[in-house]
Order: structure tokens, then sequence, then C-alpha cells
């Protein structure tokens, strides 16, 4: 079979304009990215998991505690935004609430939790850390 | 692969369910004119449009977002099924190739959301609306959200509708919407060209999605929404006759497609207002004429009004602003100075950032000095994009904090009303030699 000149213009343009496309949109490694990592993982490498916005540790939290029933408290340290929609959680930042995620915690030399800018953690103690995330307990 | 094939099976579902309630030959039946003669594309664009006003009214009814697509979906699929012979496929290359290339455009797309899935930083707020939705939960708990609980939800609505129907249900799906509205208003845009050879057509196409497109603002921003509704009002007053309309329901259909942006953020209303009180002013239509449409739009901005303070308990704006605050900055020359070249430095920098706008801005001087053609269209959308632009500089005056929003809001509001401005493109082009037929 022989392709007429018009033919060969077609299909190059074709391949021309379809390559510019993946490479703008970058899909052959999206293609790969999402059939090798579950959705979770992804999620996981895009917010972090005790980084940034620590999705990570809030997915680890809410499989591993009941946190959905009480009012929270949350606070990234680093600024970053609170996932508290994205994991249904009642977020309280006004009151004492019986838990509080701290995430991202900045310290200097050796400067604990406890001794930190927030007052507030005094009346907390420890549930949970990893690294600088922690889920503390009101103390009773 | 089950994710791949979920992300797939999600533009056939678009491209199933937007292609009811119209085809081309049942609406040329209803508002076909001399001047508008619609296509493929075009009634996919509105069909998308219907499909947006069939959600703000279920939104107040507080109906299952599953039973409600299920409905839908069998509607889509049993008039698509039946009407077949309508859909006036002609398959032929240049069809063929425009097809292959919007299917390619948007399917990468939808890689590239579910590979970045990440909420920027408005996401997280705007989700918490649909979360509203993706519940079921009654429309009046929208005004008990934390973050600005006066925004419009439609766009949350539609979010939450693709979110509950996909496949995995997953969040980044109730975003595709987003997506495929905006490629199919880029595809209809370019298809009003004179332009024969389809290939300068496309290459165009893909010219103006790599200047417009913003992965940013499609984790979780509703700026899509309006620019796309803008672009599709855009195309179709590109087409109408100002001085000797022959069909009036080209109008009021424009007026519908512009009302929508109402319906996504709160400036929408400004948009609207502009966009489309300025157009009834340009048309040349009876006083009496005028008068209808004058009540008939103001009656959409009461409905509004009416449907957000009273059926979802709130209505407002994010930032408050009075005629006393601009006079007391025009008091102060200095700081008004200050403030005046702020805005202009940082709309400079949105003008590169989106460069639509510039080349909007070039073709508008390039018609000014070169062409000096001044038709009504021309005169129309000018007058719009001084106002619009004013309406930018003196809402941005009166921030208390200027120099934060400059930085975080200013670009988008640009962006977002640069699709209007594609009808000046295309009057523009279309003036040149080139693209005459």
């Amino acid at each position: 079979m022989k392709l007429s000149k018009n033919q060969i213009k077609y299909f190059l343009i074709i391949l021309l304009f379809s390559l510019t496309i993946l490479k703008f949109f970058n899909t052959p490694y999206n293609l790969y990215s999402i059939l090798n990592w579950k959705y979770n993982d992804r999620m996981e490498q895009q917010y972090g998991y005790c980084g940034n916005e620590s999705w990570g540790f809030y997915n680890f939290l809410i499989k591993k505690y009941d946190l959905s029933s009480n009012s929270i408290k949350i606070i990234n340290d680093e600024g970053y935004v609170t996932l508290e929609n994205l994991f249904n959680l009642k977020k309280d930042n006004s009151i004492d609430t019986k838990y509080l995620i701290l995430l991202n915690y900045k310290s200097k030399n050796n400067e604990d939790i406890f001794s930190s800018k927030y007052d507030f953690v005094k009346k907390y103690n420890i549930k949970y850390r990893y690294n600088n995330c922690y889920l503390l307990e009101l103390n009773d | 692969m089950t994710e791949i094939f979920s992300i797939v099976s999600q533009f056939v579902i678009f491209l199933l369910i937007f292609s009811f309630p119209l085809t081309p030959k049942l609406l040329n039946n209803i508002i076909g004119s001399k001047q508008i003669n619609f296509n493929l594309v075009e009634t996919h664009s509105i069909n998308i449009i219907f499909f947006i006003y069939f959600c703000l009214v279920c939104s107040f009814f507080n109906i299952d977002l599953k039973i409600l697509f299920k409905v839908y979906f069998l509607l889509s699929l049993a008039f698509f099924i039946f009407n077949f012979k309508n859909y006036d496929f002609k398959i032929k290359k240049d069809n063929f190739l425009s097809f292959l290339f919007f299917a390619l455009v948007t399917i990468s797309i939808f890689f590239s959301i579910a590979q970045n899935l990440k909420l920027e930083w408005d996401g997280h707020h705007w989700i918490e609306k649909v979360l509203v939705f993706y519940h079921n939960e009654e429309i009046g708990n929208l005004k008990d959200v934390s973050t600005h609980p006066y925004y419009p939800h439609l766009g949350s609505y539609l979010w939450a509708f693709f979110w509950k129907n996909s496949f995995l249900e997953f969040e980044y799906f109730g975003r595709f919407f987003y997506v495929y509205f905006y490629i199919v208003s880029i595809f209809l845009t370019l298809n009003a060209l004179n332009l024969k050879n389809n290939t300068v057509k496309i290459f165009l196409i893909l010219f103006l999605i790599l200047i417009t497109y913003d992965a940013y603002l499609f984790a979780g921003y509703q700026e899509y929404l309006i620019f796309s509704s803008l672009v599709i009002a855009s195309r179709y007053i590109y087409l109408i006759n100002f001085k000797s309309l022959d069909n009036l329901k080209s109008i009021l259909l424009i007026f519908l497609i512009l009302y929508t942006v109402c319906w996504f953020k709160d400036e929408g209303v400004v948009y609207f207002s502009i966009f489309s009180f300025f157009l009834l002013y340009f048309l040349k239509i009876t006083n009496s004429q005028k008068i209808f449409f004058f009540l008939f739009l103001t009656s959409l901005l009461i409905i509004q009004y009416y449907l957000q303070k009273y059926i979802i308990g709130i209505y407002d704006f994010p930032e408050k602003t009075s005629l006393s605050t601009i006079l007391n900055n025009l008091n102060n020359f200095e700081i008004f100075f200050i403030k005046i070249s702020k805005i202009l430095m940082h709309c400079l920098i949105a003008f590169v950032k989106y460069p639509l706008w510039l080349i909007i801005i070039i073709l508008l001087l390039f018609q000014l000095i070169f062409i000096k053609k001044i038709e009504v269209h021309f005169k129309y959308f000018l007058t719009c994009l001084l106002l619009n632009l004013s309406f930018i500089f003196l809402i941005f005056l009166t921030f208390n904090h200027l120099d934060f929003m400059l930085r975080v809001s200013l670009d988008r509001l640009l962006f977002q009303t640069s699709g209007f401005y594609m009808g000046l493109i295309l009057l523009v082009l279309n003036n040149l030699k080139l693209f005459k037929k």
C-alpha cells in the first residue's frame, strides 16, 4: 500500500499534535503514576505524611482512633491548610477539645512540645506521635 | 487499571449525558435563525447549560444525587438511541480529527488531575459546600459552613454530583466536569472562525488551551466555570446581528448563559449585570422589547437574591464596599496614587500570567489602529472591557488588605473574565484577510 503525500502530511500532523498534547500535560508519566500507585499513596505523595498538609498522618489517626464523634483542635504549625473536611472531622480551635492534632511542630534546640508557644498544650498528654506530628488527648 | 478505566468512562458519560435533551435539528427548530445555525458542538454546549440549570433547580429540593444521576443518565441513553439519526454525525476527516484532539486533551487533563489530586487553598473552602451536597444534607446547611457561607453553591453542587456518581467515588472525579466544560467552550469558540483549513483551526485551539490552561485552578477553584460560561456566551453574542435581530430567542439564550455565572461566585452578579444590561443597550430592538428584557434581567437578579436569602438563609458579599470609602480614597491623592500603581502593576503581572489578556489587548489595538472598523459588536465588547476593568480597579481600591488581596485574587479575577473577550478575538481575526471567506 502506497500512501499519498496528503495522507503522509495528515498522519504527521496528527502525530505532531498528539505528541505535543501528551508532553504538555505530562500524560505518559501521569498514566504510569496512576497505574503504579493507589489513590491513598498518591494522596500521601501530594499532601505528605508528616510534612506539608500531613494527609498521611490524618489517615493513620482516622483508622486507629475514633475521632469523628468529638470536636478536635487542629493546628498546622507550618501554616498549611488543615484537612478536616477531607476526613469529615469537626474542627474547633476555640475551646479545649478532647483531642488536639498538632502537625509539623517547629521547635528549637531541646525545646519540647510542652514548653512551646502553645500554652494550652500543657493541658494535654501525648497519645500518639510521629516525628513532629502529634495527637494529644485532654487530661482528665 | 480500574482507575484508568473509570477515568476514560467518565469522559464517555459526559459525552452521553450532554447529548441530551437537544439535537442540532431540534435546537435549530426551536431557536435557530439565519444568524445562528447550531451544529453538534454548539448543541453540546447548550446541553451543558441545560444540565447546569437542571442541577441548579434540583439543588434546592434535596434530591438524592444518585437517583438524580440514574434518571438523567437513563433519559440521556434512551434519547441518544432514539435520536441517533438526528445527531448528524458526519464521519468526515476533519470532524474525526477535531474529535480525536478533543478526547485526547480532555482525557490528558483528567489524568493530570488524577495524578496531582491535591486541592489548593480555596478548594479546601469550597469542599465544605461540596460535602453538604455529597452527604445529601439540606441546602440550608450551606449557611453553617465555616468559610464564605454566602458564596453561591452551584459549582459545589456540580462537583458533588459527579463525585458521588463516579465509579470509584473519588473526590477528583467531581472536578472533571470543570475540565470538560472548559474544553468544550474552547472548541466551540474556534468553530466560529472563518477558516477552511481544519489543521490551522486545531492548531489555534491547542494554542488557546496552552495559554489558558492552569492546573492550579482545577484544584478546587471555581474560576473555570465562570471562564467557560463567558466563553460560550461571547461566542453566541459574536454570532448575533445587533442591528437586525431575526430571533429574540437567541438573546434569551445568551442572557440565560450569562446568568449561570451569578451562581458560581459572588462577583458573577457584577459580570452578569455589566455584560447583559449593556448587550440590551446596544441591541437594536423596539423599546417595549427592551423593557421586557430589562424586567426579565432584573427579575433574574431578584430571584437569585430571594433564593439565597430565604431558601439557603444567607446573602452577602465577601468584601464590603461603599461610595464613601471610594471617595475617601480619592481625597488622599498620595494613597490613591500608590494604590492605583500597585493595582496596575499586579494587572500587568496577571496579563503575563494569563497571556490571553495580552492577545486581547494586542488585537484590540490592532483593530483600533490598523483596521479602524468600529462595528457595534466591537463597541459592545470594548464597553464591557472598560467597565469590567473599572470594576476591578474600584473594588480593589476599597480593600483594607490591598497587598494581600492583590497577591491572591487579582490574577484569578482577571482570568475568569478573559473568556468573555474571546468574542473580541473572533471579531478581529475574522476581519483579517487571512480569515475572510
